[in-house]
């Protein structure tokens, strides 16, 4: 990767170009060699037991027993900006719900921030409906628009939030997807009530959060496995592999260039 | 409807359509990120603004959204109803204010700097609390990772604090070697795997295997 970041450079391409571009480039291979290989075999890739994951599965089986809806947020930022894997990621774990959702007694009540977020929200609360076969039952204002951020700022989403987890009967708290400091300011309330929270945010700041208020957390990357864990998909199984392999080579070639540096040979 | 042996209602019904618009426009914004040309910058820039356009039309739909709720609870004369009739008020005052100004005239800013900004303020001010009590319950939990979490957040807080480099160069020593070795070591892990990570995600996207668009 190194040599393909110094060949970037010297093209003309700025640091985070080549950055972009380094690990942009070879991670294709992978994706692109699993993307034809896991669909031809027999049997699905194991994958290690997330809790946090397995706790989603059991989640609405949870929520029908006390007959409170489950809140879900998918994060703070847009389909359209540079953190919009997370809620995408966010998205994943909404339609999981959803689909769940549209299968029992259980109103799932979603919360949103961003503008885009919330067609894209409403299209998975309607289309699992309509999975399920009810598409009667689903309603314009299972997802509810809180606030829109000013000046990048959420906490007005984050007053609607507390608002919500205060004052409505919710069985738990879902949020999954790209979050700030106002993380805190919805999950410490929850927490505070012991309630049953779960959620994960991909930004190292937020994560001592994450780990001090929810019952089960999901760290970094762990977020973006959310389609092959909850929706068993076979392009997300793909993306996986291809990262865990990668991953594993970005170490290896970490662990080399240490070793020769720490030898004098590089 | 079929056109030049184009059959449209065929391409509209398998969505192929908008497969092929998404992964279109994606190819060409992802190349407008790493190649430098007057026209696809061009190009980038009407797709990334028709992204703005179709943003604000998405607000209308949040508003929408906001009115209908809360008119509801009035109407049903919820417990909650008080504070959906100050909402809808505000709403409308804010409105009123800011519509002969527009978004940056004085009236505007007037709202922001004087009633929005101390309010965010104020209610940001609640994180400190909500440390204090994050952090006790962890204490609470017993368990060694929250101990080594208790024990790395209170020698970084006294290694912070300026009089404590005059009374024991210690504690300054061991902020900077928690700050700079395993936190850094740490964070960088979860970057690395969170940008593999977002990088599946765009390539999903751009091979068109995730659809989160309307189908």
């Amino acid at each position: 990767m190194s040599v393909i970041l110094d060949l970037l450079e010297q093209s003309g391409y700025n640091p985070m170009q080549a950055f972009m571009l380094a690990l942009f480039l070879p991670f294709l291979i992978p994706f692109f060699y699993f993307l034809y290989r896991v669909p031809r075999s027999t049997s699905r890739p194991r994958l290690r037991g997330i809790p946090a994951y397995e706790a989603l599965k059991k989640l609405l089986s949870r929520a029908a027993e006390t007959g409170q809806a489950v809140h879900i947020s998918v994060g703070t930022a847009s389909i359209a900006d540079g953190r919009a894997a997370d809620t995408m990621a966010g998205l994943y774990t909404l339609e999981f719900l959803a689909d769940r959702a549209a299968n029992s007694d259980i109103p799932p009540l979603v919360t949103v921030t961003d503008p885009t977020v919330f067609p894209a929200a409403l299209d998975q609360l309607r289309h699992a409906y309509e999975r399920q076969g009810y598409p009667e039952e689903y309603r314009f204002e299972q997802a509810r628009f809180i606030a829109p951020p000013v000046n990048g700022s959420a906490v007005p989403y984050a007053a609607g939030v507390m608002d919500v987890l205060n004052h409505e009967p919710v069985a738990a708290n879902v949020m999954v997807g790209a979050f700030g400091a106002e993380f805190l300011l919805m999950a410490e309330p929850g927490a505070q009530r012991e309630a049953y929270q779960i959620g994960g945010a991909s930004d190292p700041a937020v994560l001592p959060f994450v780990s001090l208020t929810m019952t089960e957390p999901l760290f970094g990357e762990e977020i973006f496995a959310a389609g092959a864990y909850l929706l068993n998909r076979v392009g997300h199984y793909t993306s996986l592999i291809a990262q865990d392999i990668f991953r594993l080579a970005l170490v290896l070639l970490i662990l080399v260039v240490v070793l020769l540096r720490a030898l004098g040979l590089l | 409807m079929i056109l030049w042996g184009i059959n449209f209602g065929v391409l509209f019904r398998r969505q192929i359509l908008s497969v092929a618009i998404a992964i279109g426009v994606g190819v060409v914004v992802l190349l407008g990120q790493f190649i430098s040309n007057a026209t696809l910058d061009n190009i980038v820039g009407t797709l990334l603004g028709g992204g703005a356009i179709v943003a604000a039309f998405a607000l209308l739909l949040g508003l929408a959204n906001v009115i209908l709720f809360h008119t509801k609870r009035i109407v049903k004369r919820d417990a909650q109803m008080p504070f959906s009739i100050l909402i809808l008020a505000s709403a409308l005052i804010v409105f009123l204010i800011v519509l002969p100004s527009g978004g940056t005239g004085s009236a505007s800013l007037w709202v922001l700097r004087y009633i929005y900004q101390p309010l965010e303020t104020s209610f940001l001010a609640l994180l400190v609390f909500f440390i204090a009590t994050a952090v006790y319950r962890a204490l609470r939990v017993r368990t060694w990772e929250m101990a080594l979490f208790a024990l790395s957040a209170v020698v970084v807080l006294i290694g912070s604090a300026p009089f404590m480099q005059i009374i024991s160069p210690w504690f300054s020593a061991a902020r900077e070697w928690i700050v700079n070795v395993p936190a850094l070591a740490g964070a960088r892990g979860i970057l690395l795997g969170a940008a593999l990570g977002i990088i599946a995600t765009g390539l999903r996207l751009l091979t068109g295997i995730d659809r989160p668009y309307s189908e």
